[in-house]
């Protein structure tokens, strides 16, 4: 988005920049499916409509794109990447813009199209596009409400998942943020209220949202264990999350809530039974931030209860993870870090014994902890390129899609990653 | 150009004038003189003048408090009190004036405004301010923009801008 910093020239004044509106913002670009989403995001229009204070249309619009390679010595990550040649299945295309009809009212939008081997398909989808209205603006605090889709806000880092230039590494941390379960963490279609406040003592951030998921087949093999017959049908989550930034922000601390509930309605013929599942997602996040140095650390705790599921599984189960991450800034261009990042996905069978002897399947496809190093090179605004080499003890995070085979993956395994991402 | 710091501010003027016609040598020379002329700014012991934050005469606020700055430079504030837009303006990244701003005014390193411009960028709650290149292009788009807010070496004589305590 670099055309929002863009050197302002004697010839291209930001004035006559602004009067330009002719060429299409993203949000022009929705595609049919998404009609509901756009009379929900117009709603918050006939409330903040007003007379406005400087009558000026305002727009702008940008993007990225980035392109990943893995390599590994067993199992599949992002596409076949334990082939010789590696696997090129990891690109990401965004292209973002708003439209602010007052300085109050503004329509906030994203096409994403990201292929992540075979969990994600590389066809465009609606990242979020809300309307944003001011409902109230002092010096020290504000509050506003987002209705439309809207990304969900969860940890530090979940809102911007996708896009190479925010996230920490090549891949989120995985433990936290893994791929399998994006349907549920991504992007809710509701209306979220935000505050801030900031006085002497800090900054607060609160954020609470309300919507529907899209939960679909990633979900079901995720939460039921493969494709089903039957679908998820209105699925809903709450989320509340709270930022604080002490004075002088070298620290950051953070507490998000969420609370998902997904009715299963069975297809015919089908195994399992109308019901539903909740989960119940904490996550505590703390980042110290020195000149030449950041430390991150996120720790997760699901909980999640399948209600009259009729399933051969235990009925309550609690996810345990979390990651530790130092990034050193050795100057304006060259950047390494370290992570460590450790998940378990039910802590009472942490080494997986009991899955292995319930279902055969290899007891490491419950747990994975990863080390991760990595480098990270920005010439410019607009390049970032890093590599990484990650370690890995388990098989949790894989996805299953990637590896149809679960008896065939290996529980030490290793990877090699490599992304270059460009913005405009 | 509104770079009246001196007894030379007329010839100043005029080259200004001039180089909007005329070649890249009167630009560059410009460019030198105005650097010279905003940024250092000396003060009679020879040390570099303070940074001062500046906004458009329009703007109401007398004296912002730290925090206030850090949100407004963080584009956290988007609205002044009678609801007109804040306009940032900022120099790049690795301008030794931004960094210094960032760090003894604002309390943060350039790094971290960097992200949180970014993911306001990236998730639709928020945009990145408008870079300008120099610190007499600053000046310009203060005194130009209402509701602008900006940052620069103090200077007596700075027309069409209004000075802002910084609690």
């Amino acid at each position: 988005m670099l055309q929002r910093n863009k050197l302002y020239s004697e010839t291209a004044s930001m004035d006559s920049r602004r009067q330009n509106i002719t060429r299409p913002s993203p949000s022009a670009r929705r595609s049919d499916a998404d009609w509901p989403l756009c009379a929900l995001l117009m709603l918050p229009a006939l409330l903040f409509w007003q007379a406005p204070v400087q009558a000026e249309l305002r727009w702008d619009w940008g993007g990225f794109i980035s392109q990943g390679w893995s390599l590994s010595d067993d199992n599949a990550f992002y596409g076949d990447s334990s082939d010789a040649g590696g696997s090129w299945d990891y690109r990401e295309l965004g292209l973002n813009g708003f439209l602010e009809f007052s300085p109050r009212f503004k329509i906030n939008g994203q096409l994403l199209a990201r292929k992540a081997g075979n969990t994600s398909e590389s066809s465009p989808q609606v990242d979020y596009l809300f309307a944003d209205g001011v409902l109230m603006q002092r010096l020290n605090q504000q509050a506003g409400i987002r209705v439309g889709r809207i990304k969900n806000s969860l940890g530090f880092f979940n809102e911007t998942r996708d896009v190479a230039f925010t996230r920490p590494g090549i891949i989120m941390p995985q433990s936290i943020y893994f791929d399998q379960v994006r349907e549920l963490l991504l992007s809710s279609d509701g209306a979220a209220l935000y505050y801030r406040h900031t006085s002497p003592l800090g900054a607060l951030f609160v954020d609470a949202q309300h919507g529907y998921l899209q939960a679909g087949s990633n979900s079901e093999a995720l939460l039921l264990g493969g494709d089903q017959p039957g679908s998820f049908e209105d699925s809903q989550i709450n989320i509340a999350r709270i930022l604080f930034e002490p004075d002088g922000e070298q620290w950051r601390v953070g507490l998000s809530a969420v609370n998902a509930n997904l009715p299963y309605i069975p297809g015919s013929p089908d195994r399992i039974s109308r019901g539903e599942i909740d989960i119940k997602m904490t996550v505590l996040s703390a980042q110290y931030n020195l000149e030449h140095w950041s430390f991150t650390a996120e720790a997760l705790r699901t909980k999640t209860h399948w209600v009259n599921l009729n399933l051969p599984i235990e009925d309550r189960r609690t996810l345990e993870a979390y990651y530790v991450q130092v990034d050193h800034r050795l100057n304006d261009r060259w950047q390494v870090m370290a992570r460590f990042d450790d998940l378990t996905l039910n802590n009472k069978d942490p080494d997986g014994k009991g899955f292995s002897q319930l279902t055969g399947l290899p007891g490491h496809l419950q747990f994975a902890n990863d080390w991760t190093l990595g480098v990270r090179y920005q010439p410019s605004m607009r390049w970032d390129l890093r590599a990484e080499v990650h370690r890995v003890d388990g098989t949790a995070w894989l996805s299953k899609r990637d590896n149809e085979d679960l008896r065939a993956l290996q529980q030490h395994w290793n990877l090699l990653l490599l992304q270059a991402a460009w913005r405009f | 150009m509104h770079t009246d710091i001196n007894s030379s501010a007329t010839p100043l003027r005029d080259i200004a004038c001039q180089h909007r016609r005329t070649g890249v040598a009167c630009i560059t020379l410009l460019y030198l003189l105005l650097c010279t002329a905003s940024q250092a700014a000396p003060t009679p012991d020879g040390a570099l003048a303070p940074l001062q934050v500046y906004t458009h005469p329009s703007v109401a606020a007398e004296t912002l408090s730290k925090s206030s700055l850090r949100a407004i430079f963080a584009m956290r504030l988007t609205l002044w009190p009678d609801g007109t837009r804040i306009q940032v303006f900022v120099l790049p990244d690795k301008a030794p004036l931004h960094r210094q701003f960032t760090k003894s005014v604002l309390g943060l390193f350039p790094y971290q405004l960097r992200k949180t411009w970014d993911k306001g960028i990236y998730s639709g709650t928020g945009e990145a301010p408008i870079q300008v290149s120099d610190p007499a292009h600053m000046l310009d788009k203060i005194a130009q923009t209402p509701g602008a807010i900006g940052y620069l070496r103090q200077g007596q004589h700075y027309k069409g801008v209004r000075r802002v305590a910084a609690q």
